[in-house]
């Protein structure tokens, strides 16, 4: 016999989050700087603040690794070009910056004691407030990037592109 | 993974050292700091039957300047030539590169004559040095050789050490006063190797400049008289005078045909070029 659980209301609890991105960007090079991040997220009632602020900070590195540096690339023959942690590059403290946090707490109404999951929300929001933030500083340039992870040579190649396309104002 | 079964010595003088090597018959690895034969081992990418360790010799931890130029032992580390335990020829060239190796474990650890027997392309040394005008002292059984960084990376990873022979020393020419330099490179993250180099000794006074555009697949481009990167004539407005169009040509001569690669290249040497003048 199998038994489950299953709560009256069972749509998840949700929590809210924005994040903002200031970068810089040296079109030349392709290098990718974060000047300042702000994160707010509304995860209902804080039971321990600390771990909440943690499980963001930790979200945030893996958001930004998904923006800039994580990538599995294969070659033609399907063998994978990035079998180590060499190849694959992973954040690391300088390249996480210290973020702003602020939280709201707006209580659940579904839960015990108003909380809500505050699991995901800081992982899933980073590539796309850093690629808004690149493409925002690239404009000018008339560049759209549209692919993650950013990397130098993927800013590099669609700066050459655009300028040979004469899209570039600049 | 784990390194295949080897034996370990650590021989006390060079002499020892060497007669190892040369018994060995090329089934032997030297390891110096350790930082990149570790990993080597670790994927089995060296399968050596004897590892010779030659941290304990001390007649290649020696630092002096002779005859005006400055002679390191091979195993002088890279926080040596940083903290300037070492003296130091280049005004401050070298120190400054030393201290963006890495992080500091790995510089703490890693050695000069290591990194340039390791010839990894993305490596600092071997760029820089050349740009310097260094040069390595190699030593057998047989006696000592000598050359220009340039001449001894041949390849990625490849180096023209014979089996049996050993970096002994780094001969590290004065940098005159008149001589500018400048060194740029553009990593991923903070302690990741490179994806391009660029370094210039340029002295308008002599009319000479060393350029090296490094970082590549393969061995440094090395540009011992560089003047065909300043429009023909090196003097005082260099930086003017840059040529990214030949930098470029240089990069397409030496097989990098994916233009992006080669923008990013020219676009650090213009870093390193800016350094130098400013
Ligand atoms: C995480 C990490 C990041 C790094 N980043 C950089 C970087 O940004 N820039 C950079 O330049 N380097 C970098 N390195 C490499 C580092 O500089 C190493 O110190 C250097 O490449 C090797 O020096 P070693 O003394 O550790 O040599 P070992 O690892 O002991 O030896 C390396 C090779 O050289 C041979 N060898 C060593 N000494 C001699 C000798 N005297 N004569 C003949 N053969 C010899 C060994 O047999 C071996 O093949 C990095 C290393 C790590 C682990």
């Amino acid at each position: 016999m199998t038994q489950g659980y299953k709560p009256v209301r069972d749509s998840g609890t949700f929590s809210y989050a924005a994040h903002a991105a200031v970068v810089a960007v040296d079109p030349e090079v392709g290098e990718v700087e974060i000047l300042d991040y702000v994160i707010v997220e509304d995860g209902g009632v804080l039971v321990n603040p600390m771990v909440v602020d943690g499980q963001i900070y930790g979200g945030l590195a893996q958001g930004i690794g998904t923006a800039l540096y994580e990538e599995m690339p294969f070659d033609n023959s399907g063998q994978p070009l990035a079998t180590t942690l060499a190849d694959y590059l992973l954040p690391g403290a300088t390249e996480v910056p210290a973020a702003r946090l602020d939280h709201m707490e707006t209580p659940s109404p579904y839960t015990q004691f108003g909380v809500k999951g505050i699991g995901e929300g800081g992982a899933i929001a980073p590539p796309a407030a850093i690629a808004n933030a690149v493409n925002d500083a690239l404009r000018p340039l008339g560049v759209e990037l549209m692919q993650s992870p950013i990397t130098p040579h993927r800013v590099v190649a669609a700066v050459l592109a655009a300028r040979t396309s004469g899209r570039s104002a600049a | 993974m784990k390194p295949v079964p080897f034996s370990y010595e650590r021989p006390r003088d060079l002499n020892s050292a060497l007669s190892m090597l040369a018994a060995s018959r090329g089934s032997a690895k030297i390891i110096a700091g350790g930082q990149s034969l570790g990993p080597m081992l670790n994927l089995r990418l060296v399968q050596p039957e004897l590892v010779v360790d030659i941290s304990g010799l001390a007649e290649l931890k020696r630092a002096e300047i002779r005859g005006g130029e400055l002679v390191l032992g091979a195993l002088v580390t890279h926080a040596d030539i940083e903290d300037g335990r070492t003296a130091d020829v280049t005004r401050g060239a070298m120190p400054g590169v030393a201290a963006n190796i890495a992080y500091r474990a790995v510089r703490n650890r890693g050695t000069i004559g290591g990194s340039l027997s390791h010839a990894d392309p993305a490596a600092d040394w071997i760029s820089a040095l050349a740009a310097l005008g260094a040069r390595v002292t190699l030593r057998s059984l047989a006696g000592v050789r000598s050359m220009a960084i340039e001449a001894f990376v041949v390849g990625a990873l490849e180096s023209a050490l014979d089996a049996g022979e050993i970096v002994e020393a780094v001969h590290v020419p004065a940098r005159a006063t008149s001589a500018h330099w400048g060194y740029a490179k553009s990593c991923r993250k903070t302690g990741e190797f490179a994806h391009a180099i660029g370094a210039l000794l340029v002295d308008p006074a002599a009319a000479a400049a060393r350029v090296v555009i490094g970082a590549i697949d393969t061995a440094p481009i090395v540009v011992t008289d560089a003047a065909e990167l300043f429009g023909g004539r090196i003097a005082a407005d260099f930086k003017q005078r840059f040529d990214a169009r030949a930098a470029d040509a240089l990069l397409v001569k030496a097989g990098i045909d994916d233009a992006a690669q080669r923008h990013i290249h020219v676009s650090v040497l213009k870093r390193a070029v800016f350094e130098a003048a400013a």
